[in-house]
Order: C-alpha cells, then sequence, then structure tokens
C-alpha cells in the first residue's frame, strides 16, 4: 500500500494495527451493505425455501426487489406461515423469523431477550428486523444524499476556483443562497414539492441542503493551495479540466473529504429523523434508523432499547466510515505533503 | 369531598357503566387543613403558546384556555358540561322560543374598574358577527341571531331567526370591554395581548414563547380566587413536561399511557401527586371519501366492512394500556351517550372481526384473488392511500395497526403520513381517499351538524362528502328543537343512520390520566380538563405545603 | 480593505435578493393555506369559514406579493405574522437573542473542547487517548439530541439538582451583572452541551485531521531535524492549521441554528427554531420570510468574518485580496 509517510515510531502499534482497523471498519460497512442489501433474506416472516404442494417455493425471495411500497407486502396471505397448513412444509427459514411490520400487540415493548435479540417497539415489531430493514432506507439516504452533495460541491466547488472571474462570482452566489437557506427548510420544501413515493424525495432534499458547505469548503481549499508548486507544474503540463480535477484537486481533499462524507452520512440520517419528526421523511411502515429513533421518542420514558438500538447502528457506522476515511487520507494522498 | 368531586365528574358525565369500577374514588388520608386559604402560585403547562388572548378570536384551544380565566361569560358549563349561569343571573326563553333575555348580575366589573353593563355584550356580539374579527370559534353560535339588544344595563335581549336549540352555548364568550375595544386594538393593547375581562384573573404578563401569568382579581364579583397567581407555562415537549412536574416546576401534567406505567409503581411519586381522571373531548376518526372519486367507498357496505376488520380493543389494550374505550358512535359519550350504556347496541347488530369484513367484502362485490392476495371487483384492485399526520404518534402507529388488520383481509393500504397543515387542505380539497385524524367536539351535539350536513361541503368538515337527506332533516330539525328528550332522539337516529351508512369510521377516544401536586385542592376535572369549566380555577387552593 | 469591505456588503444584496426569491417559491410550493392552519382547529361551519374568507383580503399573484413584501423590506417592514398579528420584526427581535446566547454558548464549548482535544489526539495518533477520546466523541455524536436532552434533564437537573431543568433564565428583579450572567450561564449550560455534542465529535476529528497534516509537513519535519522543540513544532501546526478552522466555522455556523429546532423544543427554548417550525406548521408566510431573511443575514455576517479571519491569519490571502479587485472574496 501506499508509504506511511510516518515512521513507526510515532504509530504504535505500527502499520499491522492500522491495516488491521481498516480492514476491520471497511470489512463491517461491506457486511452492512450486504445486509441491507439482502434484508428481506435475513429478516422475514416468510421462509426461504418450502415445499407448496410438493413444488419448492421461495417465499422471502419476492421481497428482495419490493423496495419502498408500503402496503405491508402482498404475496400469498392465504398461507399462514407461523403454523403452515397441511400439504405446506418450511424447509429453510430466514436466520430472523420476522419481518420489519410484523405487529404483535401483545409482544409490545419487550426488552431485549432471547425472542427478540434488541426487543420490540411500541406494535411489538422485532426491532433487530427493523434495524436490518432499516439499513437499507438509511444507507440509501445517507449515501445517496451525500456522495450527490459531494459530487456537487467537488464539481462546483473546483470550477469555481479554477474558472474565477464571473463564474466564480455566480457560482459563489449560487453556494451562498444554498448555504444561508435554513437546510431544514429546503428540505421540507423539496420533500413536499417533490411528492411521495418513497424516499428519493428526501435524498435529494437533504442533498440539495448539503452540496452548498462542501462547495465552499473544496473552493476554499483549491485556492489556498493552488499556488503551491506541483500544482503550477502540473498546469503547466497541460493538465486542465475534469483530469485537474480528478488527478489532483480529489487526491488533495481526499482525506477531509472523506470525514465530511462519514459524518455527512450520518448527519443526512439523523436529519431524516429530524424530518421524521416534522410528519415528513419516510411513509410507515417502512424503517429508516431516523424514523426507528423518532419513533422511540413516544416511548422514551419507559423504555430505552428503542433508542439503542438505532444510535448504536449509527454509532458503529460511524466509527467504521470514520475509521476508513482517516485511512483514506493517510495513506492514498501522495499530495499529503501539501496538507 | 375534594376528590369526590372529581369523581362525581367523570362519572356522571360518562354515565357509562363499564366506568363504574373505576370510578371508585382511591382511598387517601384526606389533607389535614380543609379550609380554603388565600394565596399561592399554581404554574400549569401549556404545549404551545397562545396566538392570541384576544376573547372573539381565540380559537386555538391554548387561547381559549387563557382568556376563559380572565373574561366572564354570561353563561358557561360546569364539569358536567351543563350550562349555569356566570354573568347572567337568570336568563329566559320566550314561549316561541326565538327570543332570549338575560339579566345580568350587579356590581360586575371590570379589571379596570368600569362596570361592565348590556352594552358591553352588545358590543361583543357586534365584535363577533364582523368577519374582519375572524371569530372562528364563536361564530357559528351568533349567525343564526337576528339582533341584541340592551333594554337596560342589566337586561340583554337576544333574538333569533328561528328557534335555536343550542343558543346557551354561543354565551359562553367572554365578555369585553366596549370602553376599551371600540377604540384601542393595538396588537398590545387592552384586548388582545394584554386583555381586560371581568373574570376571576387578571392579566399580568405574556413573556413571549415563555408564559403568561395572571393575579387574582381581588374585586371579582364572586369573590377572590384563592390563588394568588396563576402561571401558563409553555412548554412544547411531553418529556420535559414530566420532568418539570418531578423537578416541582409546574404542578399539573397531563401524561402518556407510556409515563404513567414508568411511575405509578413509583412511592414517592405518589406521595407527591394525586391522580385526576378525565375523559377529554376528543377522538379519533377515519373518514372515508364517499363522492365516487375512488372506487372503494361510495359504497356503505365497503365502509362497514373496513369498520369491522379493526381491531381496536387489542390497540387500546397494548399501546395505550388500557387507557382508552373504543367507540362505534361519532357522538363522544359525554356529549350524548349513545353506547350500551345509552341503550343501544354496541355496533348496531353488526359483526365484528376480519371475518365478518371478509364476508361483506365478498357480499359488496370485492372477491379476493389467489394469486395476489388482494381483492379484486372489476378488474380494480382494493388498493388505497390514508392519509394520516405525521406529527401524532397515535395517527401513525395507529394507521400501521390497521394496514396490518385490513392486509389479512385481502386490502392493500398504503399510509401517507403529512403534516398537519398539508392533511387539512388535502381534506378540504377532497384530494384524497380516506383520512385518519382527530376530532374536538363541541359541548353540544349540534357541532356534528358541519361533519355530517350535505350542506357543509365544500367548505364545512364534510370530508366524507356525505350526503344523505334524512340525516339533513334530522339534524335541521334538532337544531330547532327546545324539548330536550325529543332533541336527544333526534340525534340518537342520527346516530343510528350514520353508524349504518359510516360515512366516517370512529376510533377511539383516550381516557387521560394527569398528575396533580397533593398541594391543592379543589381541583375538578372536566371532558375539558381541570380548566375549561365553570368554577374550574376560581376555586383551587392550597391545601398544604409541599412536603 | 475598506474598499473590500464595501464591495463584500454590495455583493451580499443579490445574495440576499436570491435567498428571498427562493423561500417565496418554496412557499408557493408548500401545500397547505396560508395563515390560518392550526387556529381552526373546532368544528367551524361551511357559512362561518365562508364569512371570513370573504373578509380576509383577496389573494394576489406571487410576483405582487414579492413586490409588496420587497418594498417594505426596503422600508425596514417585514409586514406582520399571520399567526399572532404583531410585527414581524418584534417576533423576530425576542427570539434572536435567546438563540445567539444558546448557539454562542454551545460554539465555545464545542470549540473549547475539541480543538485541544484534536491537538492531543494529532500528536499522539493510535494511542488510547486518541481511540478511545475519538470513539467516546462518536458515541455522543450518534446519540440523538432528544434522548440526550432527556437523559441531561433526569440527571442533572431532576436527580442532582445541579442546572435548571428548562426554559431560558429569569433574572431577579434587582440583581447584580455577576448574578444576572450566573444565572443566564447555568440557564444556557444544558441545551448547550446537549446542541455541542453532535458538534463535539464533527470538530475534534476534523481538527486531529489537520493538525495530523500540519504536524507531518515536510517543513516541520526538516525544522525538527535542525533542532526545534516537540511544543514549538506543534505549535507552528496549531497556528498553520487556524485557517481550517476558520473555514469550518462557516460551515457549522448555519448548521448550528438549523440544528436548534428539537433542542428548542426538548429545553422550552424560546428561539429561532422553535419559532421557525411553528411558523412553517401555520404557514406564517411573513415570519417565515424574515426568519429565511435574518438567517441569511447571520450566514452572510459570519462569512464575512471568517474571510477576514482568512486574511489575518494567512498573508497570502490578504495579499490578494488587497491586490485583486476583482477577485471573488
Amino acid at each position: 500500500m501506499g508509504a506511511d509517510r510516518r515512521s513507526p515510531a510515532r504509530r504504535p502499534g505500527g502499520i499491522l494495527r492500522g491495516h488491521g482497523r481498516r480492514g476491520l471498519s471497511i470489512g463491517f460497512l461491506a457486511a452492512l451493505f450486504g445486509v441491507a442489501l439482502f434484508a428481506p433474506l435475513i429478516a422475514n416472516d416468510r421462509p426461504l425455501v418450502a415445499r407448496v404442494g410438493g413444488r419448492f417455493s421461495f417465499p422471502a425471495l419476492g421481497d428482495l426487489f419490493r423496495f419502498g411500497a408500503n402496503t405491508g407486502d402482498f404475496g400469498r396471505p392465504e398461507i399462514n406461515w407461523a403454523s403452515p397448513p397441511p400439504g405446506v412444509e418450511v424447509l429453510l427459514g430466514t436466520p430472523l423469523p420476522w419481518s420489519y411490520r410484523g405487529i404483535r400487540l401483545e409482544e409490545t415493548l419487550e426488552p431485549p431477550g432471547w425472542r427478540h435479540l434488541l426487543g420490540t417497539d411500541a406494535l411489538g415489531r422485532d426491532l433487530l428486523a427493523r434495524l436490518v430493514h432499516g439499513a437499507r432506507v438509511s444507507f440509501l439516504i445517507g449515501l445517496g444524499a451525500t456522495l450527490a452533495a459531494i459530487g456537487a460541491g467537488l464539481v462546483i466547488g473546483a470550477t469555481a476556483a479554477l474558472r474565477g472571474g464571473l463564474v466564480d462570482v455566480a457560482l459563489v452566489r449560487l453556494m451562498d443562497v444554498f448555504s444561508c437557506f435554513p437546510p431544514f427548510i429546503l428540505a421540507l420544501g423539496i420533500i413536499a414539492a417533490g411528492g411521495r413515493g418513497g424516499p428519493w424525495p428526501v435524498v435529494a432534499g437533504i442533498a440539495l441542503n448539503r452540496w452548498a458547505s462542501m462547495a465552499r469548503y473544496v473552493r476554499g481549499e483549491v485556492i489556498r493551495q493552488r499556488s503551491a508548486e506541483s500544482w503550477e507544474a502540473a498546469r503547466a503540463a497541460g493538465a486542465a479540466g475534469p483530469r485537474l480535477l480528478l488527478r489532483h484537486v480529489l487526491p488533495l481533499l481526499s482525506g477531509p473529504l472523506a470525514v465530511l462524507g462519514s459524518f455527512g452520512v450520518v448527519h443526512a440520517i439523523i436529519l431524516e429523523s429530524g424530518l421524521s419528526f416534522v410528519g415528513f421523511g419516510v411513509d410507515p411502515p417502512i424503517p429508516s434508523w431516523g424514523a426507528m429513533l423518532a419513533e422511540s421518542r413516544a416511548t422514551l420514558d419507559a423504555a430505552w432499547w428503542p433508542v439503542l438500538a438505532p444510535a448504536a447502528a449509527l454509532l458503529l457506522t460511524l466509527a467504521a466510515l470514520g475509521a476508513a476515511a482517516d485511512h483514506a487520507g493517510e495513506t492514498r494522498s501522495p499530495a499529503a505533503p501539501l496538507l | 369531598m375534594r376528590r369526590d368531586h372529581r369523581w362525581r365528574a367523570a362519572c356522571a358525565a360518562l354515565a357509562l357503566g363499564i366506568l363504574a369500577a373505576a370510578c371508585s374514588p382511591e382511598i387517601a388520608p384526606p389533607p389535614a387543613d380543609m379550609a380554603p386559604r388565600d394565596g399561592g402560585r399554581f404554574v400549569f403547562p401549556l404545549r404551545a403558546e397562545p396566538a392570541t388572548l384576544d376573547f372573539v378570536d381565540a380559537s386555538d384551544q391554548f387561547s381559549a384556555l387563557v382568556t376563559r380565566l380572565i373574561g366572564d361569560s354570561l353563561v358557561d358549563f360546569d364539569a358536567d358540561l351543563r350550562v349555569v349561569p356566570r354573568l347572567a343571573e337568570s336568563w329566559e326563553f320566550s314561549a316561541d322560543g326565538k327570543r332570549l333575555t338575560f339579566r345580568l348580575r350587579e356590581g360586575v366589573k371590570f379589571h379596570d374598574g368600569v362596570p361592565l353593563t348590556a352594552d358591553d355584550v352588545v358590543f361583543t356580539w357586534r365584535r363577533i358577527v364582523d368577519p374582519r374579527s375572524h371569530a372562528l370559534a364563536w361564530l357559528d353560535g351568533f349567525l343564526p341571531i337576528d339582533r341584541v339588544v340592551a333594554p337596560d344595563a342589566r337586561t340583554v335581549q337576544v333574538t333569533y331567526r328561528e328557534p335555536y336549540a343550542p343558543a346557551l352555548q354561543a354565551w359562553a364568550v367572554p365578555i369585553q370591554p366596549r370602553h376599551l375595544c371600540e377604540q384601542d386594538f393595538a396588537v398590545d393593547g387592552p384586548c388582545r395581548r394584554a386583555p381586560i375581562g371581568s373574570g376571576p384573573f387578571r392579566f399580568g404578563s405574556w413573556e413571549a414563547g415563555r408564559r403568561v401569568v395572571l393575579h387574582a382579581n381581588t374585586d371579582y364579583w364572586a369573590g377572590r380566587p384563592h390563588l394568588d397567581s396563576f402561571v401558563f407555562q409553555v412548554i412544547p415537549s411531553q418529556e420535559t413536561t414530566l420532568q418539570a412536574l418531578l423537578a416541582g416546576e409546574i404542578d399539573y401534567a397531563p401524561l402518556t399511557p407510556v409515563q404513567w406505567s414508568a411511575y405509578e409503581q413509583n412511592a414517592a411519586f405518589a406521595r407527591r401527586f394525586d391522580t385526576v381522571r378525565f375523559v377529554p373531548l376528543f377522538f379519533y376518526y377515519i373518514a372515508w371519501r364517499g363522492d365516487g372519486s375512488n372506487p372503494f367507498f361510495s359504497d356503505p357496505a365497503v365502509r362497514r366492512a373496513l369498520a369491522a376488520a379493526f381491531d381496536r380493543d387489542a390497540y387500546i389494550g397494548a399501546v395505550w394500556r388500557g387507557r382508552g374505550r373504543a367507540t362505534r358512535s361519532l357522538f363522544h359519550p359525554a356529549v350524548l351517550p349513545t353506547g350500551p350504556e345509552g341503550g343501544m347496541d354496541p355496533g348496531a347488530g353488526e359483526a365484528e372481526g376480519p371475518e365478518a369484513a371478509a364476508r361483506l367484502l365478498d357480499e359488496a362485490g370485492w372477491r379476493l384473488d389467489p394469486s395476489t392476495g388482494v381483492r379484486v371487483r372489476q378488474g380494480v384492485e382494493f388498493r388505497f392511500t390514508l392519509l394520516v399526520f405525521g406529527g401524532g404518534e397515535d395517527h401513525v402507529m395507529f394507521s400501521q395497526v390497521a394496514q396490518e388488520s385490513l392486509r389479512q383481509v385481502g386490502v392493500a393500504m398504503a399510509i401517507e403520513r403529512l403534516d398537519w397543515a398539508t392533511l387539512r387542505q388535502r381534506l378540504a380539497d377532497g384530494s384524497f381517499q380516506a383520512a385518519l385524524s382527530g376530532i374536538v367536539p363541541g359541548a353540544d351535539p349540534d357541532d356534528l351538524r358541519t361533519m355530517l350536513h350535505s350542506s357543509q361541503l365544500p367548505g364545512g368538515r364534510n370530508y366524507a362528502a356525505f350526503r344523505d337527506a334524512r340525516v339533513d332533516a334530522w339534524l335541521d330539525e334538532a337544531r330547532r328543537t327546545i324539548d330536550p328528550d325529543r332533541r336527544r332522539d333526534l340525534y340518537l337516529e342520527v346516530d343510528r343512520r350514520t353508524r349504518l351508512l359510516q360515512p366516517y369510521t370512529p376510533l377511539f377516544y383516550p381516557l387521560q390520566n394527569a398528575a396533580l401536586s397533593r398541594r391543592f385542592g379543589d381541583v375538578v376535572a372536566s371532558p375539558r380538563g381541570i380548566l375549561d369549566h365553570y368554577p374550574g380555577a376560581a376555586k383551587i387552593h392550597i391545601v398544604a405545603e409541599a412536603p | 480593505m475598506s474598499g473590500y469591505l464595501a464591495r463584500r456588503i454590495a455583493s451580499a444584496l443579490p445574495t440576499l435578493l436570491g435567498i428571498t426569491l427562493l423561500a417565496f417559491l418554496l412557499l408557493r410550493v408548500l401545500p397547505g393555506r396560508p395563515g390560518s392552519a392550526g387556529r381552526e382547529e373546532g368544528m367551524v361551519s361551511a357559512e362561518a369559514m365562508a364569512r371570513v374568507r370573504a373578509a380576509a383580503p383577496a389573494a394576489v399573484s406571487p410576483a405582487a406579493g414579492y413586490a409588496v413584501w420587497i418594498s417594505g423590506l426596503v422600508h425596514g417592514d417585514l409586514g406582520r405574522s399571520e399567526h399572532d398579528g404583531r410585527p414581524v420584526t418584534t417576533v423576530l427581535g425576542e427570539a434572536l437573542p435567546w438563540t445567539l446566547l444558546l448557539n454562542g454558548t454551545a460554539l465555545l464549548i464545542i470549540y473549547g473542547l475539541a480543538v485541544p482535544f484534536g491537538l492531543l489526539s494529532a500528536a499522539a495518533p493510535g494511542s488510547r487517548f486518541d481511540r478511545l477520546g475519538g470513539a467516546f466523541l462518536i458515541g455522543l455524536y450518534a446519540l440523538p439530541s432528544f434522548a440526550a436532552g432527556l437523559l441531561l434533564q433526569q440527571w442533572v437537573a431532576v436527580r442532582w439538582n445541579l442546572l435548571p431543568l428548562q426554559g431560558p433564565p429569569d433574572i431577579p428583579a434587582g440583581a447584580g451583572w455577576w448574578q444576572a450572567v450566573a444565572t443566564t450561564l447555568a440557564h444556557a449550560t444544558l441545551p448547550a452541551v446537549c446542541l455541542a455534542l453532535s458538534g463535539w465529535a464533527f470538530v475534534a476529528r476534523y481538527a486531529r485531521a489537520v493538525f495530523q497534516s500540519a504536524l507531518g509537513r515536510q517543513f516541520l519535519t526538516a525544522a525538527r531535524a535542525r533542532g526545534l522543540s516537540r511544543t514549538r513544532a506543534v505549535a507552528h501546526a496549531a497556528l498553520w492549521a487556524a485557517v481550517p478552522f476558520v473555514t469550518l466555522l462557516a460551515t457549522i455556523l448555519p448548521g448550528l441554528a438549523g440544528g436548534s429546532v428539537v433542542v428548542e423544543q426538548i429545553f422550552s427554548w424560546p428561539g429561532v427554531g422553535r419559532l421557525y417550525l411553528g411558523a412553517i406548521e401555520t404557514r406564517d408566510t411573513p415570519v417565515i420570510l424574515g426568519l429565511t431573511l435574518l438567517s441569511a443575514l447571520l450566514v452572510l455576517a459570519a462569512n464575512l468574518i471568517v474571510d477576514l479571519l482568512y486574511a489575518v491569519v494567512d498573508p497570502r490571502i490578504r495579499e490578494r485580496l488587497e491586490g485583486e479587485p476583482s477577485g471573488g472574496r
């Protein structure tokens, strides 16, 4: 990998530990992504494999692509999988036999235990199952909004700094307008205007409110560093436009941007929870970590575990993103001396 | 004594057999010092700040609550929602029911010392019917009035265009001082944010976003209130409200069932706080848009079927910890007892549960498609969207329970959460299929007219677009009928018919438990809480020092 | 420099116009009737509604509405709240000091703790302090503010009775200035800490990254090779790193104003956040426009200060500011 530019003496534990941490955090993020992607195969009240009337069927598989439908996931309701009728045989269940929408009013607010590992919420739904499914929406919102914001910020910020002149003035105005705009209002307006139907308006609303600060940061750093020697050399060698952006701007900023981005993901998830408080955000019963946080508030005086589950998930995700981002900043940065 | 008061209120208002067990007062040692003592301060939490203290314009519940302590009305409601005299010593209806004559009390003075006369009553009426006053909370009761005159300083004659049974309800409006409000109408003036009234408390100060402070009116005609001051403290968060109660910063707090479950076993809590129970004038309902704009809800049988599918008792038991009651009537039990308690069957003989719902849907032509699990009629799948208020926990939670119940019977319901303003707009425009909402009915059953009468479409609260000639006729007749028994029968007809046609599905109402500091005595609860009845706050007094 | 200032202030005007225009457009898109929502809770008949509506001023076109608002603004008149009828300037004037107090305290708490923390962890990356401290701060960040607020209230205010539970301070009449300051700070502490929780981790991490790259700079390595003491090297790095912190300030200032909605609710703090939320819920157009303008002004002012600080900290930028007349900032 890239050379560690500090002497091992200043890094107790040395390179191995650093790589171990990085591997761990990237592994965790990958696992989380897998969980998000395959949530219906992990937590579902429908089995993975069943035999119905002598034929094999894969009931859980059908849920894999039902993303964002909030009508309560229809499909062969005549089969009661909990106690299958004769002729129906469950061959392989999902690891978690609960669905995110499996309301059980006789099991409300049960503390964590063997039956429900993270406990249940106010409607008796398994919190682990909701957490697993919530990862889908939260990842989509967090990553989608942050990547969109960073992408827009990088392009617009760098363009402003590199082009200068009127373009710079106009783009800075635009940044000013958006970054001065109270963040919540912007998201609310976009969501209200964008109509309903899934998490996309939420993503757009959050991205729109985040890009300006990214762009401002990129522009500031590029201006600050464009007089540096290596930079001038690159320009003199004929680097311009997207090439300059990719080869020289991005590596320069990757460290801080990774930090900004890792927090941005969590920030987006938390902003989504704020939107849920006011009544915007994803429609129930689809869980997101933010919505789960918002829901837990009503029962906070009697139950701590509904807050704990999504908060801990956020914490781990943030820690993993942070560790990965730190290393991105340390190892993959040929321009590190410049920073 | 003081416990009796409170319980009499809850029991009598309800007259519910089921509640009888809950209504036997708890046994606790009476406070040593029972004699009402003057002095002290009562701090009452408000979820939001009042919008105004203009007696006439106050239409949100917080504004109304504060103005009713500062202002005095001709009549008021007692804890059992019966009309009682306040400024009016007496009143009488003419034989034809069109003229109402009030005789005012002698020696009533506004807080600035000027006597209150019949002129002020006429002035208040004028202000309400002036559309610029925006008197939405009161206007309805005054629209049937032809004129109001003051033959002398203590007599007010009100003439109605036709007999108007709920007439007295309107005269619970606090009377404004003509000598001040005719000229000075500044925002911070004596009519709006620093009001002058003639009630038991006088306005002290209003710190924006924080609190409204009232002081005892020592010249009150009925004798000074026992408390020295009354503070309305704005605490937007329910969790903070509980913490403020524990910290002793407020003296009263309505708590959620979850909060009760966390503290009811706590001995220290029980030592410090008494429990006040009442059935608030409020219930949840679902409106089905039945004007043919969707292929589902024009058919009453479908609406009945969906109503039968909901398991309200399970929701109340699990989420509300039993602190609520399912209802099948649009009339709140405190307004018009109708259920088994009032001599009628709960579902008018209708069976409930998923099987009954499935059968009703089958009969209505919605057949289950085994390949999708969704019911279909004439090629149309039964998929609809329910609008809910996204900021209300119960709205969001019950909608999800309802969704599961409907899934069981092959109906696919999506939930769309909206903020309050958007929801109200969609309801008013009729651009929805079904909507879950809550309602605060008035003390008179005539209030339901705006939900049920065909004339209330559009513009009123007839969101379901319900049109039924018989219900219209009954509502019109009940409004003109002075005889209470006949009137009650008419509303029972309305109740029966709306249960059958089910334009709205009433769901449940909460049983409110509130914690009250044991320092105070003679706190009486009505369905409108501990303040909004007469004499209410004027009788609250200190019984003991804080332990 | 003064010419630069004048240019900057003049150039803020189009930005302000853009923001108010954006707000105006957004308000048009938001569903819900403006003004009276939330004030018509009870049962109001169609007849009564029609009567009141007929007396209301006729709706004007968006363009005309905006023109009226702008012409009012020129005269210093932001209109009246549609919710309680008071002048918008009064409403804002009451809420703003509380928010400034709360956010200022929070900012002090954030920077006061996070920057030293970042410096210490950067000085010894990978140490136990660095890793555990970082994890702890991230834990605080992930804690939702409503839960953190309740915990703080339950323990610090109610059980231990150390600090006031909620609400802004009540300064007793005749209190000395020190007493007033102490009371004010006591009341602001819990909400400010709650507000700071989400800022700490971010600023500390950022500080750590900045200091780390500053410490790793070649010239410092060279300087240390020449015998510059470790302390002096760190001090150098700290000064050099001040620039990115100034940038960061610009990034988090607007966030602090927006993020305080939940905190202001929990601690019954009558600030701008709560006002904003209420105004949106009731579609109180004049107040929303006024608040947008106000927060834009605050952010623009903060940006200006940040840029001036840049000039103070970094001589190269100072030269640019004074030398280049057409440079953006």
